[in-house]
C-alpha cells in the first residue's frame, strides 16, 4: 500500500501516526515547510500556499497512491473533498480509528458525537484524520525535495492573522470549564481563581467563546473544538448539550455543578453537584484555600 | 443576484434516544441542519440588500419533513427544489446531486451558500465538492462576508487565525455559525411558505456518477458514568468533591 500525506509541516507528524499503523511500503509527504516526518520522500511546496494549490499539486501527485491521508483541520477538510472529487475517488472525514483488510475500514463521530459510523470504501481513496487521539510520530525524511509550484489561484488571499494560541488543553490533566450557567464575563475571575488554585486549564462551551467572545477559540471544547481527556473535568453551569459533551467522552472523571437537578450533564458525568455555581465555586474556593 | 442556498434536512441529534448502543433515530424529531439556517438567512439578508432571489435546494438522503422545510422556506426563500430518490449519506454524491440539477433545471446562481458542515455528519465536504464539479470559486468556513459588484470578499474562520479573502462570482460558500443570527420565521409565514413554488426532482433523472461508501454499522457512541448525584446539602457535597479532588491527585 503506498500512502500519500498532504498536510501543513506542523499537524504532518501526528498523521503519520495512523498511517504508519496501515503498514505502508511507501509513504511520500506533501507538506509546506521542514519537518521532523520518517517518510520516503518529502516534498516542500515553497512559497504562498493557498487551497487552491494545495489541491492542484496533490491532485497532480495523486497517482499511483492506495490512501491520500490529510488531517481533518479546516483548510484541509476542504482539500480532502476537492481531491476526492476531482479524481472521483471515494472520501471518509474525520476518520478517528482506521484498520485495512481488502478494503479500508474507518470509523468517524457523527450526530454531534452521540453517534460512531464504520464506513467501509475501497482503495485508492481519501482520508480525513481527527488528529486529537494521536502522538507525533517524528524521525527523518528519507529524501527531501522542494517545489515551487505555479497554481490556479481561484480565491485571492488578501491577509492572513493569525491567532496566538495561549493553550493546547487536549494536553491539560486538569480543566475547568464553564457554560451559559456563568453570567457575566467579569465572574470568570471566579473560575479564573478556582482554577489558579486546583492548577488546571480554563475550558467552555461554544457559546461562551464564539457568540459571547468571552474566551478564546481554543478554549471551546467540542464537537467543532477541542478534545480533551484530561484525568478530571470539572463542567460548571454546563447544560450538557451533546456538542459539548463529545469534546470531553475521554476524560477519566468527570464532576458538573448545575442548579438544574434534570439538566442532562447530570447523566455525562461521574459526579453531579446540584447547586448554583454561584454558590459553590466561592465554598470550593474557600475550602481549598483553607488548607 | 441571484443566490442559491443548499439545505439538508437531518435528524435532530440532541434528542436523539439511545438504548443500549443503538440511536433509535426514527424516534427523533427532523430539523434543518443547525448552520444551513445561518446560510439561509445570509442569502436572505444579500437579496434584501442586492434584490433578485433565493432558491433552495435540499438533497433528501436522510428523514424528510414537509413543515421542517417549510420552517426553512418561510425565512425568505422564494422557491424550493427537493430532490429525492437518494439513500446515503455520502456528500460527493450529494454535491454530484445538486450540480446535475442545477444543470438540468437551467437553476441560474451567482452565489451558492451553505453551512461549514452539516450537524449529523460534519464531512464539511459538500461545498469544496460542488465546487469542483461546477469548476467554480469556493470559499469554506467564512464567517464574515461581503458581495461587491462581481466579487465576493470574506473572512474565512480557521483554528490558527482569519483569513481575508476573495474570488470571482459566480461562487461557493460555506458559513459558520458566527456570521449571523438567523432569523425565526412566525407561524403565519410558516403557513405561506407552504404555497411558494417546490420543484421535485427524481434522483433517477440525474447522472450522479460518484464514488461509493458503504456505511455497515452507526452505533451510539456512549461513554458509561457512574452518575452520582451529590444532593445532600452544600457542605457534604463539598467534601465529597474535595476527596474526589485529592483522589485525582488534583489536590494534596
Amino acid at each position: 500500500m503506498r500512502a500519500l500525506l498532504i498536510s501543513d509541516s506542523l499537524n504532518l507528524p501526528k498523521l503519520l501516526s495512523p498511517v504508519s499503523e496501515l503498514k505502508p511500503s511507501y509513504v511520500e509527504a506533501i507538506t509546506n515547510a521542514d519537518s521532523p516526518v520518517s517518510v520516503d520522500r518529502l516534498l516542500i511546496l515553497k512559497g504562498d500556499i493557498t487551497n487552491d494549490c494545495w489541491v492542484d499539486v496533490a491532485s497532480e501527485r495523486a497517482k499511483g497512491f492506495d490512501l491520500i491521508a490529510l488531517p481533518a483541520s479546516r483548510d484541509m477538510r476542504e482539500v480532502a473533498a476537492r481531491i476526492a472529487a476531482r479524481l472521483g475517488l471515494p472520501y471518509v472525514s474525520g476518520v478517528t480509528q482506521v484498520s485495512i483488510d481488502d478494503d479500508i475500514k474507518a470509523s468517524r463521530l457523527c450526530f454531534g458525537g452521540r453517534g460512531l459510523e464504520l464506513i467501509s470504501v475501497k482503495l485508492p481513496s481519501v482520508l480525513s484524520f481527527d488528529l486529537s487521539a494521536f502522538e507525533p510520530s517524528t524521525g527523518s525524511p528519507r529524501s527531501k525535495e522542494e517545489l515551487g509550484p505555479r497554481c490556479d489561484r481561484r480565491m485571492r488571499v488578501l491577509e492572513r492573522r493569525g491567532k496566538v494560541a495561549e493553550v493546547d488543553l487536549s494536553k491539560a490533566e486538569t480543566i475547568v470549564s464553564v457554560g451559559r450557567g456563568l453570567k457575566r464575563k467579569e465572574d470568570l475571575e471566579i473560575i479564573r481563581k478556582l482554577a489558579s488554585l486546583l492548577g488546571a486549564e480554563i475550558a467552555c462551551t461554544r457559546p461562551i467563546s464564539a457568540d459571547l467572545k468571552w474566551l478564546p477559540e481554543e478554549r471551546h471544547v467540542g464537537m467543532t473544538g477541542v478534545r480533551v481527556r484530561p484525568r478530571l473535568y470539572l463542567a460548571l453551569g454546563i447544560s450538557g448539550q451533546i456538542q459539548h459533551v463529545v469534546g470531553f467522552r475521554d476524560a477519566e472523571t468527570v464532576v458538573s455543578v448545575n442548579v438544574d437537578p434534570e439538566a442532562p450533564i447530570g447523566e455525562v458525568s461521574d459526579y453531579f453537584v446540584i447547586a448554583d455555581l454561584y454558590e459553590f465555586v466561592p465554598k470550593l474556593i474557600e475550602a481549598l484555600e483553607r488548607k | 443576484m441571484e443566490v442559491v442556498v443548499c439545505v439538508k434536512l437531518a435528524y435532530d441529534e440532541t434528542q436523539i434516544p439511545v438504548e443500549g448502543d443503538i440511536l433509535l433515530l426514527e424516534r427523533a424529531p427532523v430539523k434543518v441542519s443547525d448552520i444551513d439556517r445561518n446560510a439561509i438567512e445570509e442569502a436572505v439578508r444579500i437579496k434584501e440588500k442586492l434584490g433578485g432571489t433565493v432558491t433552495a435546494i435540499t438533497v433528501v438522503t436522510g428523514p424528510y419533513d414537509e413543515t421542517v422545510l417549510n420552517e426553512a422556506i418561510a425565512m425568505g426563500v422564494d422557491r424550493a427544489v427537493i430532490v429525492e430518490g437518494l439513500r446515503e449519506h455520502n456528500p460527493l454524491k450529494t454535491a454530484r446531486a445538486v450540480a446535475e440539477t442545477l444543470r438540468r433545471k437551467g437553476i441560474k446562481y451567482d452565489l451558492i451558500l451553505c453551512g461549514e458542515g452539516s450537524s449529523d455528519q460534519y464531512s464539511c465536504a459538500f461545498a469544496p465538492a460542488l465546487a469542483e464539479y461546477l469548476s467554480i470559486p469556493v470559499l469554506t468556513f467564512v464567517g464574515k462576508l461581503e458581495v461587491d459588484g462581481n466579487c465576493v470578499r470574506a473572512e474565512r474562520f480557521l483554528e490558527t487565525g482569519y483569513e481575508r479573502v476573495e474570488s470571482d462570482l459566480p461562487a461557493i460558500v460555506s458559513v459558520t455559525s458566527e456570521i449571523n443570527e438567523p432569523r425565526i420565521p412566525s407561524v403565519l409565514q410558516v403557513m405561506k411558505a407552504g404555497r411558494k413554488e417546490k420543484v421535485q426532482v427524481r434522483s433517477e433523472e440525474l447522472d450522479l456518477t460518484a464514488p461509493e461508501l458503504k456505511v455497515s454499522e452507526i452505533r451510539a457512541y456512549v461513554r458509561e458514568r457512574l452518575r452520582k448525584k451529590l444532593d445532600g446539602g452544600m457542605e457534604t457535597a463539598l467534601k465529597e468533591i474535595l476527596e474526589i479532588l485529592r483522589e485525582k491527585g488534583v489536590i494534596s
